[in-house]
């Protein structure tokens, strides 16, 4: 008796083409790609704006020796709010802040939704970065501009953001390149954009084209953004 | 102006860096303050422009009394006093103009006004052809210099220099203190000048504070403390430091005297004097002349054969203005 063959020989069999044909994927790709710089964006303003202010707080609140209004207190409050911010894995963070997000933005999916845990991630982040820029200045130039006559305000804006930003421009590039990975996880729960694109169609629908032209997008958009970073970084450095 | 120091002190918790001192300097006025590391000269400073309070104390500006001030009339006061920095504290992405004119930009001086004024001050320092160069393209020289154009910007009465020539070579040093004489002189500057280098001291201090463990040492004007025998600043300025271990070398044989003299004031043939007057042998066994500031300061070390002539022999060196440091024992 000759044995039935059954199923399918792995030699004979071809998997079916779940992929996205060439001609179709710019298409896709262009309206997740919109979708990602706009939640970028928007992100990277809120993100530089509040995390430049937290920063130069943490900064001037410590006890380095150019702080212009050290507070032990205040130091340690802060300390610990961005310490909070930047120990959950970005996943997490935006899981557990959904009913945040929420009461927020009154969703909890597309791309208003995803900014507001993009920021949460992205401001701490920055702050950091920002009081490490402030903290490798030299002291004499605070206390120059103090004797100088300066405000506050004028010491802060003159001797500490003007004569950091070639290290600011820095941090700002880094942080933008983060905004970008945050992004591409927020598309993974439901934000749209490159990541969900990456997700939904190339890694759950086996879609090779679709993954193929995401990460190739992605790595693009990282170099330019750097790219471009670094030039204005030259362009505002001085001799 | 004046500027006044009365009992003024500094403690950080328990530890005192500054016991309280008092002094003063006036219009006009180079004070040195001098001492090793650590011996609270900066502290000293950042006190005087307030960059910390003292712990006791008070700060006059002729009759006003500064360590009181807070908010503008702080600010105000600040302006009086105009501060150089070691390292010259350069903002780095601005040129030399826009360095020196930042206390104007500070205090909102009208644009045009403003460039006239850092022109001038630019020019005063002798960078007029560097105004648009960035700090990292000047000489640590060059960097000086801006840094007291930028501590004269609000014309202050007062100039603090905090070891401005450290880490200079000695021709720039030279010019700099040139600079900080020529400025004095013009603008009726009272400047305490902060420094670890007894050189800069004996080419520009018309007082000095020498200062240790926060503690005031020696206080007086330069010439009086060249002309005093015991004082170490005196002796350190005139390169003579090491004079006691010279003398122990001769403590064996008898007759030996240090003397210190300004030469101007002396006859200079002192010691032909001597021998002829006392009709005693006089060797003269180590000479020293110095010129500090003007003056000729001369040392020397003698011995009189005659040993029973000392006692006359040093009442006549007193009455011609010669001082005996040192003898050996009889």
């Amino acid at each position: 008796m000759r044995a039935i063959q059954v199923g399918i020989s792995p030699a004979t069999y071809k998997l079916p083409d779940f992929n996205t044909p060439w001609g179709q994927v710019p298409s896709t790709l262009w309206t997740a790609f919109v979708q990602t710089i706009e939640m970028v964006f928007i992100t990277t303003v809120i993100v530089l704006v509040v995390g430049l202010v937290v920063g130069v707080l943490l900064h001037n609140t410590s006890k380095s020796q150019s702080a212009l209004f050290p507070n032990e207190r205040a130091y340690l409050v802060l300390d610990f709010i961005v310490n909070i911010g930047r120990s959950l894995p970005f996943l997490i963070l935006m899981a557990f802040m959904i009913p945040f997000t929420r009461s927020i933005v009154g969703t909890s999916v597309g791309i208003k939704a995803a900014v507001v845990p993009m920021a949460v991630g992205g401001i701490p982040y920055f702050s950091r970065l920002v009081e490490n820029a402030l903290r490798g200045l030299p002291d004499e130039i605070v206390t120059a501009s103090v004797v100088s006559g300066a405000s506050t305000f004028q010491a802060i804006r003159t001797a500490q953001l003007s004569e950091a930003l070639p290290s600011l421009v820095g941090a700002a590039t880094i942080e933008i390149i983060g905004l970008i990975e945050f992004s591409a996880v927020a598309g993974a729960i439901g934000a749209g954009g490159l990541g969900n694109l990456a997700i939904s169609y190339g890694y759950q629908a086996f879609d090779d084209h679709i993954m193929l032209a995401t990460v190739l997008t992605l790595l693009v958009l990282v170099q330019v953004v750097q790219f471009v970073g670094n030039r204005i970084v030259r362009l505002v450095t001085r001799p | 102006m004046t500027l006044r120091v009365e009992n003024v002190s500094k403690r950080y918790g328990e530890t005192t860096v500054l016991e309280p001192l008092s002094w003063s300097a006036a219009a006009g006025e180079i004070l040195a303050v001098v001492g090793p590391s650590g011996s609270g000269k900066s502290t000293l400073l950042h006190l005087i422009n307030f960059a910390t309070k003292p712990t006791t104390g008070s700060i006059y500006l002729d009759d006003e009394e500064l360590t009181t001030l807070g908010g503008p009339r702080l600010r105000d006061a600040r302006r009086k006093i105009g501060t150089a920095f070691q390292s010259a504290a350069l903002f780095q992405r601005r040129t030399v103009h826009a360095n020196v004119s930042l206390p104007l930009e500070y205090l909102g001086v009208e644009k045009k006004q403003l460039v006239e004024h850092t022109a001038k001050l630019v020019d005063r320092v002798g960078l007029s052809d560097r105004a648009d160069y960035y700090p990292a393209q000047l000489s640590g020289g060059q960097k000086q210099r801006v840094g007291i154009a930028r501590a004269l910007a609000l014309n202050p009465r007062v100039l603090l220099a905090d070891e401005i020539t450290s880490g200079l070579d000695p021709a720039t040093t030279q010019s700099i203190l040139e600079l900080i004489k020529q400025l004095r002189d013009e603008l009726e500057l009272t400047v305490v000048l902060v420094t670890h280098e007894m050189d800069v001291v004996r080419q520009v201090a018309d007082k000095v504070l020498y200062l240790e463990n926060g503690k005031v040492v020696e206080y007086g004007s330069a010439a009086e403390l060249l002309r005093n025998p015991s004082s170490y600043v005196g002796s350190h300025l005139l390169n003579w430091g090491h004079g006691a271990a010279g003398f122990a070398a001769h403590e064996d044989s008898v007759g030996l005297l240090d003397v210190l003299y300004v030469s101007g004031a002396v006859p200079r043939n002192w010691i032909g004097t001597l021998t002829t007057e006392f009709d005693t042998e006089v060797e003269l066994l180590e000479a020293l002349v110095e010129s500090i500031r003007g003056e000729q300061f001369g040392r020397a070390r003698i011995r009189i054969s005659d040993t029973g002539k000392v006692a006359e022999i040093k009442t006549f060196l007193a009455s011609q203005g010669i001082a005996v440091v040192r003898e050996s024992a009889a």
